[in-house]
């Protein structure tokens, strides 16, 4: 069975668009769209990566990475960061923040399939 | 052709709305959709009704109105979700599979982008009052963030770039305080036209010269508002929580591209900021047709959505607008400004548009102000009452468009006065200086100024008072006669002898009610002398403005 692959952003556009972008990539994927559901989805399966939104109106402190550290089943678990903000910018913030990737959307759908391909590929294997 | 009545009107699009609550009826699951059939049910007897009926009065039209934007709302949640679900992606060839995807998700991105474009159209109206409401930044931002993001997703680089750097200026404005905002209204508005235009259009089409134009504009507002912001205001985290990304320490969001004629695609701009030691007040708008004058417009309405509309129809005039909730706070805040024009409803609570409107003429200070009755109120009477109070024109709510609308306070804005900006009536507040050294009694003293048009600074003894005369612009002296370190009289004789100070009004405040200090005082250079408990609040409010008008 593949990978499964946690998305959380709070557009169902966006969600949509990495689901297809994860698919392509051969995961499996499952998605919130609120930080509060996070908990009782992963409980069910633990997510090998989570993609997560930058700006996530409910996550603590406004810092997602530090909200999914504090939940059990995510606190080893590869995060990468998605945002609009610019690639250098967001690779800064996701060291500052201790993710492990970090993906801009100014990329667009096909250069973030192409960033995003290789770096899975490392987190998981 | 005939114009169609306001009753005609919201028929209509109560049909409409009913139409689109409707079809969801008709596919699969809509056993979870009973809700729906209840509402359907009750716009059928609503409607039954309507159509034997002329909706007379503005209370019901209102109510319907509102009932109208909640069932819009309810269709706009459900019917594109029903409908539009975000199509499911390929499972093989990549890379095909990814072009086709990007373009079915066009459609599901306009889809989306729609409804944020209707929630920023609302929560942009909040930006209309000159300090902006927090919350309507917030939520503009989200909006524009959400925008954006799919934008940069599906390659729609001039509309990622616009709802961004749109995005940036509402989060750096939110970082100013709010006395500090200034809004670059037009700007923003075109930002929005744009957008709005584009998502509309079948293949997302953004005109490249237009959007080069409105990128540049929004670039100069933005790069205007960090050379007038410090580093500390920045990186200070906001007091509520943001949708708006916080860049880190060192890394701040950057805004995106501006591509020119000449270098399309020239790289982000790096800026540093440099903090600066005193921020001069910031400018945005150039809607000054005269030095340190503008033309303001106040909207008055007790329905806050039709008073946002109006504003946002307004918004193409890119003039400063107000907001009123009915006549008597109208009232209030055409005492404390000037405005150049005023548009009213009629029926409010408190003070109605028709008396606000006759009031404003009997008053010297106000009478020249034009004012339009913008009214659901369709009544020849109503109308003769309006224009008897003086109003300029009555409009009908409904009966003319945006355009007409506009067109109108174009016309009156002719005939208008100019008041002084923003800036010009702050700098032109009459300053008081009030030394006194028991706290209770300088608060005091300062409620009761704080009726008058005034700006208070407080001293706490005659030293510190001398020294903010000699180094600071005041319009007149309050002092206590007993005080440490310098009395009252010590201070006032050396005003008096002191060049440039010499001429300011001074009132003398003492509880010593004896013949020999009220003389000394008047020796000293006293304009007025005071016996504490003597004199109430509308008295010393009376001295002041005596002195002050005369000086």
């Amino acid at each position: 069975m593949s990978k499964l692959v946690l998305i959380l952003d709070d557009s169902e556009l966006i969600v949509s668009m990495l689901e297809m972008i994860c698919g392509q990539l051969g995961y499996r994927t499952t998605s919130a769209l609120a930080f509060s559901q996070v908990d009782t989805l992963v409980s069910e399966e633990a997510p090998s990566v989570v993609l997560t939104d930058l700006n996530m109106p409910d996550a603590p402190q406004n810092d997602p990475v530090q909200g999914l550290r504090t939940i059990p089943h995510l606190s080893q678990t590869p995060i990468i960061l998605v945002s609009g903000m610019p690639q250098g910018d967001l690779d800064e913030i996701a060291r500052a923040r201790g993710a492990q990737g970090a993906i801009s959307k100014d990329a667009g759908l096909p250069g973030m399939m192409t960033q995003l391909g290789p770096m899975l590929e490392g987190l998981v294997s | 052709m005939s114009e169609s009545s306001p009753t005609t009107d919201l028929t209509q699009e109560i049909e409409e709305t009913r139409t689109r609550l409707s079809s969801l009826l008709e596919g699969e699951g809509t056993h979870a959709l009973e809700g729906v059939e209840e509402i359907t049910r009750g716009l059928d007897k609503l409607l039954e009704q309507l159509g034997s009926t002329q909706i007379d009065d503005e209370a019901t039209s209102t109510q319907l109105e509102v009932l109208l934007q909640g069932l819009k709302a309810v269709a706009d949640f459900f019917v594109p979700r029903t409908r539009e679900e975000p199509p499911e992606p390929e499972p093989t060839g990549r890379t095909s599979s990814v072009e086709e995807g990007l373009k079915q998700f066009i459609s599901a991105f306009q889809n989306e982008a729609q409804k944020r474009l209707s929630g920023l159209s609302l929560s942009m109206m909040g930006l209309f009052n000159h300090q902006g409401s927090n919350q309507a930044l917030d939520k503009s931002a989200q909006h524009l963030h959400a925008i954006r993001g799919g934008a940069a997703m599906l390659g729609l680089k001039e509309l990622a770039d616009i709802s961004g750097l749109m995005e940036q200026v509402l989060v750096t404005m939110r970082k100013l305080p709010p006395e500090e905002r200034v809004w670059p209204t037009k700007p923003l508005m075109n930002g929005y036209r744009l957008l709005e235009t584009a998502i509309h259009a079948s293949d997302v089409h953004v005109d490249a010269q237009e959007a080069a134009q409105v990128l540049s504009s929004l670039q100069e507002c933005f790069d205007d508002l960090l050379s007038h912001t410090t580093l500390e205001e920045l990186s200070r985290p906001l007091e509520e929580e943001t949708q708006a990304e916080t860049p880190s320490a060192k890394g701040r969001k950057r805004p995106p591209e501006v591509p020119t004629q000449n270098t399309p695609s020239a790289p982000p701009q790096h800026r540093k900021k440099q903090p600066k030691p005193k921020k001069p007040p910031i400018e945005l708008e150039q809607t000054i047709s005269l030095d340190g004058m503008e033309q303001r417009i106040l909207i008055v309405d007790d329905v806050d959505t039709i008073a946002a509309s109006i504003g946002f129809v307004l918004g193409e005039l890119d003039l400063p607008l107000d907001i009123a909730s009915n006549g008597e706070e109208a009232l209030r805040m055409l005492r404390e400004r000037p405005y150049s024009l005023i548009i009213s409803d009629i029926a409010m609570p408190r003070l109605d548009g028709i008396a606000l409107t006759r009031m404003i003429r009997d008053d010297d200070y106000l009478s020249d102000i034009p004012v339009i009755l913008l009214t659901s109120l369709d009544h020849p009477n109503e109308r003769d009452a309006g224009f008897d109070a003086g109003a300029n024109d009555y409009i009908i709510k409904g009966s003319i468009g945006g355009g007409e609308l506009v067109h109108r306070v174009r016309e009156l804005l002719k005939i208008a006065p100019f008041v002084p900006t923003e800036a010009v009536h702050r700098a032109s507040r009459r300053r008081i200086l009030v030394a006194e050294d028991t706290e209770t009694v300088a608060a005091s003293i300062a409620f009761v100024l704080s009726e008058g048009d005034y700006d208070i600074v407080l001293a706490s003894n005659g030293h510190e008072a001398l020294t903010k005369l000699e180094r600071e612009r005041f319009d007149l002296l309050i002092s206590d006669w007993q005080m440490p370190s310098m009395s009252g009289y010590e201070l006032t004789r050396a005003v008096r002898v002191s060049a440039h100070i010499a001429q300011i009004p001074i009132v003398l405040l003492t509880s010593l009610d004896s013949d020999k200090v009220r003389q000394d005082a008047f020796d000293a250079g006293a304009n007025r002398f005071l016996v504490k408990g003597e004199i109430g609040g509308g008295l010393l409010l009376e001295v002041v403005e005596e002195l002050i008008e005369k000086d």
